[in-house]
């Protein structure tokens, strides 16, 4: 709690700064007060947390959850073999330079509607900080410990299981506080860009009616959604990697 | 016995040869101290005969049977532990005989078995980081043991531990060798940690390495550390560091 004072100092500074500035302004279309914006989540808090976030949330997870399965297989498949590491490198690195918001009305022209074109930029978005990170914290794997298997007649998988799973499991933590994030703006970027329900959808039918507030509010849930999660996966991780600064 | 014949070795990555013809014999139950400069391919001699590198010319084999026909010939142990910090001391000593696919009864009884020997038993169910610097190498050495193999190769085992946990576990090795009459090469830096504990030390005195200057040690067993202070073992001190100086002059 002690080392976190100084960031909750910091966003009460901003916070006290921001209402003062909105006041100042007065015009809560353009600059809705953090008060302001509290008033509206609760006003509409049954749609917001009933309807809105459980349809970004179940895009989220999807999401996620293919992108680790996704990533996961593309790292260890990198990491086993040098050619495909060779031939997916350079395709993974481009698959970040396609702009998403250019790329999701297409998912929508292929999907509709549905969840999928959703689910899709959310992978798209996500995949690539697993793929990597884990990659690297396979390769990261110290080579005397990989060397003592050997000459304990260890073979390639042994390695692999024994040794560079549970080397590369803090790389792995970290790829998910990574895209836990990053998933949640890539459900909120393709449900602005098509999508008839979510937090995104949410925010830009506000966005239409110009009520600043109602744009802020599916924000602020999505962020405190955000840190909530990352914080949770946090404590899961130190509780399974106490040896952490060992390795 | 471990036999080196007119072995020729070089690095990839060097355009000059870390060993020559290079022939040497260790006996069964022979414990024996290998010293050079840094650097002079003490450790390259152990990545040999672990199969981590392979030799350009000459055979290594083991009771005359190449050792890449060979598994589970050699226990090594590193300078540093490495032991796995995710594993308890129990697992970590247990790895090899896993890589076995031994069955968990047997790894139990083992390890039970070496832990009460090392005087770690009451620690089995801790993890690396509950150990002390000189706790972890004995089980380091524990591990190394249950790789079930007779030719134990140490690798500077002690080089990173304060003094006084260096002495004991000095002391403890050469209890240990007594009572088992493993094969025991022992890279170190250290002559007279060389002399404590070997039968025979082997001196590199030239790149590349073409032959190891033979000395037998004029201690019989069991020793104590005030053997050292022996006129003729105090010689022999002065006379290898004499060898190793010249050898960094080089």
């Amino acid at each position: 709690m002690k080392n976190r004072l100084p960031s909750i100092v910091l966003i009460i500074i901003v916070l006290v700064l921001w209402q003062f500035i909105a006041f100042l302004i007065n015009a809560p279309y353009i600059l809705p007060s953090p008060t302001e914006i509290v008033a509206k989540i609760w006003e509409l808090r049954r749609t917001l947390f009933l309807v809105q976030l459980p349809s970004t949330m179940s895009v989220t997870v999807i999401g996620l959850l293919i992108s680790i399965v996704f990533g996961l297989a593309l790292a260890i498949a990198m990491d086993m073999n040098k050619k495909i590491a060779d031939a997916l490198y350079p395709i993974v690195i481009a698959s970040q330079t396609i702009p998403t918001t250019a790329i999701a009305p297409l998912f929508v022209l292929w999907f509709g509607y549905s969840i999928w074109a959703r689910v899709l930029v959310t992978i798209l978005i996500t995949f690539f900080p697993i793929t990597i990170t884990v990659y690297d914290g396979f390769r990261a794997t110290k080579r005397e410990m990989e060397e003592l298997l050997i000459t304990y007649g260890a073979s390639k998988w042994d390695i692999f299981f024994k040794l560079k799973i549970p080397s590369a499991l803090p790389h792995f933590f970290s790829a998910i506080k990574m895209a836990i994030p990053l998933s949640v703006i890539g459900a909120a970027i393709a449900e602005w860009l098509g999508a008839q329900s979510g937090l995104g959808y949410f925010s830009k039918r506000m966005m239409t009616q110009l009520d600043g507030a109602g744009v802020f509010a599916p924000i602020v849930i999505l962020s405190v959604t955000a840190m909530i999660s990352v914080a949770v996966i946090g404590v899961i991780e130190e509780k399974l990697i106490k040896w952490r600064k060992e390795i | 016995m471990l036999k080196f014949d007119n072995v020729t070795f070089k690095y990839d990555s060097d355009n000059y040869e870390m060993m020559r013809n290079l022939s040497f014999e260790v006996k069964d139950g022979e414990s024996i101290s290998l010293i050079g400069a840094s650097g002079c391919g003490k450790s390259t001699v152990f990545r040999l005969i672990n199969g981590l590198e392979k030799t350009q010319s000459g055979s290594i084999t083991i009771n005359g049977t190449p050792i890449k026909e060979l598994k589970n010939y050699s226990s090594y142990m590193p300078q540093k532990d490495l032991l796995y910090p995710w594993r308890t001391i129990e697992k970590n000593v247990c790895l090899p005989m896993e890589l076995r696919k031994e069955s968990k009864e047997k790894m139990k009884k083992a390890s039970e078995e070496i832990l009460e020997e090392v005087g770690l038993l009451d620690y089995r169910n801790k993890y690396p980081r509950d150990l002390s610097g000189g706790m972890r190498q004995r089980a380091s050495f524990a591990r190394a043991l249950l790789a079930g193999a007779n030719l134990l190769l140490l690798d500077e085992p002690f080089s990173a531990l304060a003094s006084l946990t260096r002495i004991g576990l000095q002391e403890w090795l050469l209890t240990e060798w007594e009572k088992r009459k493993n094969t025991i090469l022992f890279v170190t830096h250290d002559v007279e940690e060389a002399i404590f504990l070997s039968q025979k030390v082997f001196v590199i005195t030239d790149r590349p390495i073409t032959h190891f200057e033979e000395y037998v040690i004029p201690l019989t067993y069991p020793r104590k550390r005030e053997d050292l202070k022996r006129s003729d073992i105090m010689e022999l001190k002065e006379e290898l560091i004499k060898k190793l100086r010249q050898e960094e002059v080089k």
